[in-house]
Order: structure tokens, then C-alpha cells, then sequence
């Protein structure tokens, strides 16, 4: 019963919110989960093809809290420090471009900590999850990310049964993974498919192929996003079209609820995503 | 000579007097057989202490029905001549020389079932392969065959120079070679054998259990855990490119088929006596003949077919083989170390359990040994 969310403009606004739009779809599905909600959103920056930037939840007396580091140097080298210097913090993330904050509560509880509604950016995903595997933690939230290569988010509704055979094959080739949530694997897979393929529709169509279960995901990388659903089509997963007006700019939206794509006008070309056919939306080179 | 023994003898020479043919297997091979399973026996049965774990609330079952819930087993990596096979069985002749008149039968069963239930199974044997057969025949042999009427071959390992074969039979065959290890061997070379060109390992539990010094006082799932984990750590750091694990012994219904297969069992070699014996008329009935046992064959094999969609989809599978050990519990000490099947209720191996007390005792002690040594201290607390 998780609520997945996405936005990606048609051309890139520098100074628009998507942070704002994806708030709304968030708020529009709360009623689907409670336990605990995130965001991830690409914003290309001007210095970014240098940095690296590897986002982790340090466990303090308050809690979990998210900081980063960011290295011009190789990202291993980075982790193993990392490892060695605080070994009790548990990695989120590593981009370029994406931010990605979580937490357990509401969208408006991750609203008042990280002004999510603020953020800037070509597209987006979000997450409301109701736990059905593992704890209810800052770090079992979505979206999930790989250290395998960098900017990679996704977020998932509904279950990746085979999710331990697909996990010990990508461990046994030597990739990390830092929760015990089967939604990971859809990152690490993805990214381990771009390493070998560098197609990221053969990596989707792969993954129908190879995992099990009911499940519908979202996954944004850089330059793309993608509406996928399992090869039964037994998770929603739908997309819609705002062309644009005097309170947003034109956008693609997909989410779980109809609700979601009404909030925010995207009521045009409204579609079901085939099960088993990834939709994906590419990033236009296009600046308004 | 006790009672069953006596049993065993009498049973041969009333029907030799019946039929007026000789058996093919010797009375004391019959006799020696029963020991072994005797002994099998009298060890405790750790199938029946594992449990599958059904789909839970957000996890429905498919349903077999409507989704196709997929068997389909593919042998042979980069063979031009891929086997594919229906279901993950290959009717495998274990010790014993099948009859003539029950070869027949499974002959005319497989295809039937090929013919008019499109379902494609293997057969194993050493004797030749039929002519007309619809369905993938599987020579086993001990040397290079003179000609490759066949269209796999399960080659029986006798040491390094079985290598020196498989790399001939390599260069002149274009289909699946599977190498047979029957003792503990296959801890040693099957990585060796995967890289001289065998597209899988066949691993007679039996007489593993039976023969392998190693394997003296375990189960058949130790020995399928401990072959799956040589292959993974074979490719490690790479993709198996499609080597595959069959195991033969006793395993033997859709219950333990699903179990081997969670512990990593690729394809399961199907006992074909017992599969003769399932099917074959009883001495009661006149009207035995080569189509009535035929058709009794493919009725168990289409009936074993719909377990084994059935079980994975009640586990939420669409595919057999995406079956794991995460998917398996037990309650049975034994099963968890032999296995490293997860505890009910607590979902952790026994030796996790042990671990962690071990740590905790040396922390409180301030005692500080390398991994070695605890790897070691661990074996000798838990005994494996």
C-alpha cells in the first residue's frame, strides 16, 4: 500500500520548486502510508562534473541525521575512510546532482526538516511507505541509492520476492548494500546494468525479466525517469501530462493514485503504464 | 542374514520362477542396496524438519491458473545446442540397469508428453539412446564416446584425467556436458571442471552421504548447500554464465524437490525406478504392458508438474528457480548448521547465534583473537 510519486518538466526552469508539485502529489496519497516519507530531486549545478557527494544518517541522542561529504577524488576511497573514521553511520546516497533526504513521519513532517517544498530541479521522485518487511527506521525509508555509481534514486511499491537471489548474486560481484529493504536492489541492479550495458532501457527490461513479484518502481537517474511495472501489472502505476498554464510550467507526472495527477493538473493523456513496458522520460537539454 | 535379507531373496526367486527372465541387478547388489538404505534411515530425516515459507499478506500467491508460473530450464552455457527442458527434472538412472520393458515405457512416456503435452524432460541413461525419441537424450559415459548420437552427456569424474577427457569431448561436441561427482571431490575441482568446459555438476547426495568422508555423518542438504556455495564462490566477483547444479539421490517428490531447490539445486535428478515404481501395474494385475505404464508415467510426471508450479506460486514465484534459502525455516539445530537455514521465530542460523555470544564473551573478557582463530573456536563449539 506504499505511494510513489514523479515529476520531470519539459524543460528545465532553473529557479521553479518541483519540490512544491511533488509535495502536493505526497500530501495528495498520505491517506496509502504513514510510516515514513522521502524525496530525491536532480538539480544540475554549475561546478558539479567535479564532486562527489556521499549523503549518510549519523545516529545521535535526537536520532538520525543526515550530513554529507563531498570528494574530488574517487568515491571508494572516500567510503573506505568513512568506514574506518565512523563506522556506526549508514550510507543514503552518492551524486552529483540528486539531493535525497528521508525520514520516518509524514510528508509534512519531512517538509518542516528539510524544506522539501523549496527544492529546485528537472525532475523528481517521492515515497510514502507503510513497512511490510523490514523496520520502521530513517534508513528503510525511500528512496533508495547505490554507491555503485552516483545518481541513482528510486522508489518502489509492493515486493520484490526474489529480492534475496537477486541480492546475493550482486553481492557475490562485489556491490554494496546498506538496508535490509528488497527495494535497494532495484538501484543496485539498474546501476550494475548501465556498468555493463549503458542502455538504461535494456536495464529495465532486464530487470522485469529477472525479478518476481508484485511491484511498480519509479527510478531516476540523471538524464532520465522511469514509470515501470511488473510483468502481471500487479501494482498500479499510472502517468499524465500538465501542459503547462500560470502556476506550473509543463510537466509529465506518474504516481500510484489518480489523486496525485489531479492535484496538480496533470489530467491530460492520463494512461496506464503496460505491465512489463518501462515508460521513460528523458531529461530535454531545453532551458525556459 | 536377517529376515529382510531373506525377504529380498525370496522376492527374486518367485519372480524369476514367474517371468522365467533373470534379473539385471544382481540379488546381493539388491541386498547391499538395502544396507545403505537401511542406514539412510536410521539417520534422522532433516527434509521433514525444514518448512517453506508460504507468500505472506503483501506478498499474494500467483495463481498458476492465470499467471504463467515458468519451469523452463535451460543446460549448456555457450553450447550452439542448448538443451531446454520443460521442468526442472532429468530422468536419471541412478546405479541400477534398467529393464528393458520399463526403458520402453519411459520412452513411449516422454514422448507422449513431449508429443501431446509439450513438455520436455530429459532422460538419462547408460544404455543407447532410442531412435525415435522426441525428447533430450543424456549418455552417461567414463571416456570420450565414439560417436555423439546424443544430445547431452554426463561424463562420471575419476580424477584429473577425467578433465583431459572433458576438454576433448569439448572440442568435438556442441551440446551440454555434465560432469557427475560422487564423493566429496567436488569441494576440490569443481571450479577446475567449470573452466575446462562442463556446463554443470551432478551430485548423487546418496552417495555422497554414504561414501564421502566428509559428508560421513550429515544430510543430502549439506551437501547441496556446501556444492551451491563452491560454484558462487567460482564466480565470484562475475556472472555465472549459466552453469547449473543438478542433484540426483533422494530427492524424489515435489516436497524435496522444492527444498533442494532453495538450497540451490538448478535441476533435480529424478530416481527413474522409483519413477517406474510410481507407475508400473501391480503383480496383481494381468494387463501390463509397455502404453499402460506409459501413460501411468505421464499421468505422475503432469501431476508433479502442477506441484511444482503450485508451491512457488503459493510462495509469490512466477519462476521456480527464483526459490532461496531465505525462503526456507527449520527448527532443527542440525538442519541450521548443516544448511545454514534460518531458525523460526528468530530468523538467524544457528552458528549466527553462537557467533554472537562468542563476541560478546570476548568483549566482556577483553579477550582479542584474528578471525582465524574464531572462525576456528566457532567450528569446534558448533561442530561443523
Amino acid at each position: 500500500m506504499c505511494g510513489i510519486c514523479g515529476i520531470m518538466l519539459e524543460s528545465y526552469i532553473p529557479d521553479f520548486s518541483i519540490g512544491s508539485i511533488l509535495f502536493q502529489m505526497m500530501e495528495s496519497q498520505q491517506i496509502r502510508a504513514q510510516d515514513s516519507t522521502g524525496v530525491a530531486i536532480f538539480n544540475r549545478q554549475s561546478n558539479v562534473d567535479k564532486l562527489y557527494t556521499l549523503s549518510y544518517f549519523r545516529e545521535t541522542l535526537e536520532g538520525y541525521k543526515i550530513e554529507e561529504k563531498t570528494t574530488l577524488e574517487k568515491l571508494d576511497k572516500l567510503l573506505v575512510k568513512l568506514k574506518q573514521q565512523e563506522p556506526r553511520v549508514t550510507i543514503i546516497s552518492s551524486s552529483k546532482e540528486m539531493k535525497l533526504v528521508k525520514d520516518v513521519g509524514l510528508a509534512r513532517d519531512l517538509d518542516s526538516r528539510y524544506n522539501i517544498r523549496s527544492m529546485k530541479g528537472s525532475h523528481g521522485i517521492a515515497h510514502l511507505r507503510i513497512a511490510t518487511s523490514s523496520r520502521v527506521t530513517p534508513y528503510n525509508s525511500h528512496p533508495f541509492s547505490t554507491t555503485v555509481i552516483p545518481d541513482i534514486a528510486v522508489v518502489h511499491n509492493g515486493e520484490i520476492t526474489n529480492f534475496s537471489k537477486l541480492r546475493n548474486e550482486l553481492e557475490l560481484q562485489g556491490y554494496p548494500f546498506y538496508s535490509n529493504c528488497d527495494s535497494e536492489v532495484i538501484a543496485v541492479f539498474i546501476a550494475d546494468q548501465i556498468l555493463k550495458h549503458g542502455n538504461i532501457e535494456r536495464a529495465h527490461h532486464e530487470f522485469i525479466k529477472k525479478a518476481d513479484g508484485p511491484f511498480t518502481y519509479l527510478l531516476a537517474t540523471d538524464q532520465s525517469l522511469a514509470l515501470v511495472r511488473d510483468k502481471f501489472g500487479a501494482r498500479k502505476g499510472i502517468f499524465g501530462y500538465n501542459p503547462g498554464g500560470d502556476k506550473y510550467p509543463p510537466f509529465w507526472a506518474m504516481a500510484t493514485d489518480l489523486s496525485a495527477l489531479e492535484i496538480v493538473g496533470a489530467n491530460m493523456y492520463v494512461e496506464e503504464s503496460q505491465p512489463g513496458k518501462p515508460i521513460i522520460f528523458y531529461k530535454s537539454d531545453k532551458q525556459s | 542374514m536377517n529376515i529382510s535379507d531373506k525377504f529380498i531373496i525370496r522376492k527374486s526367486i518367485l519372480e524369476l520362477a514367474k517371468t522365467g527372465v533373470p534379473r539385471a541387478s544382481s540379488i546381493d547388489q539388491q541386498i547391499k542396496r538395502s544396507y545403505n538404505e537401511r542406514e539412510m534411515e536410521e539417520r534422522e530425516n532433516l527434509w521433514d524438519c525444514i518448512t517453506v515459507l508460504g507468500a505472506q499478506l503483501s506478498r499474494p500467491p500467483y495463481d498458476p491458473y492465470r499467471e504463467s508460473i515458468s519451469l523452463e530450464t535451460s543446460l549448456g552455457r555457450d553450447c550452439n545446442k542448448k538443451v531446454i527442458l520443460s521442468m526442472p527434472l532429468l530422468i536419471y538412472d541412478n546405479d541400477t540397469a534398467i529393464e528393458k520393458h520399463s526403458l520402453q515405457s519411459l520412452h513411449t512416456a516422454l514422448n507422449m508428453l513431449a508429443v501431446n503435452n509439450r513438455t520436455i524432460l530429459g532422460l538419462v541413461s547408460e544404455s543407447a539412446a532410442i531412435k525415435d525419441r522426441k525428447y533430450p537424450f543424456f549418455q552417461r559415459i567414463i571416456d570420450r564416446p565414439a560417436e555423439y548420437n546424443f544430445e547431452g552427456v554426463i561424463l562420471e569424474y575419476k580424477g584429473t584425467d577425467s578433465i583431459q577427457i572433458l576438454q576433448n569431448i569439448r572440442k568435438e561436441f556442441n551440446g551440454p556436458i555434465l560432469i557427475e561427482i560422487i564423493d566429496d571431490a567436488f569441494r576440490e575441482n569443481t571450479g577446475q571442471l567449470l573452466d575446462a568446459g562442463a556446463d554443470g555438476i551432478v551430485i548423487d547426495t546418496v552417495r555422497i552421504t554414504l561414501k564421502g568422508k566428509l559428508y560421513k555423518d550429515t544430510h543430502a542438504i549439506a551437501v547441496i548447500h556446501d556444492a551451491r556455495r563452491v560454484i558462487n564462490q567460482h564466480y565470484k566477483g562475475k556472472d555465472n554464465d549459466g552453469a547449473t547444479l543438478i542433484v540426483a539421490g533422494d530427492v524424489n517428490n515435489a516436497g524435496k524437490i522444492i527444498k533442494a531447490a532453495a538450497l540451490g539445486a538448478d535441476i533435480i535428478g529424478y530416481s527413474t525406478s522409483l519413477l517406474i515404481a510410481n507407475a508400473e501395474n501391480d503383480q496383481s494385475e494381468i494387463d501390463s504392458n509397455i502404453e499402460t505404464t506409459a501413460e501411468r508415467i505421464c499421468q505422475h510426471i503432469l501431476g508433479t508438474k502442477g506441484e511444482l508450479r503450485g508451491i512457488p506460486a503459493a510462495m509469490g514465484y512466477s519462476n521456480f528457480h527464483n526459490i532461496s534459502p531465505a525462503d526456507l525455516r527449520t527448527s532443527n539445530i542440525n538442519a541450521s548448521l548443516q544448511a545454514d537455514i534460518n531458525l523460526e521465530g528468530i530468523d538467524t542460523t544457528y552458528k549466527n547465534i553462537v557467533e554472537k555470544v562468542l563476541n560478546e564473551y570476548l568483549l566482556l573478557n577483553g579477550l582479542q583473537i584474528v578471525d582465524n582463530e574464531k572462525q576456528q573456536l566457532l567450528r569446534l563449539i558448533v561442530g561443523r
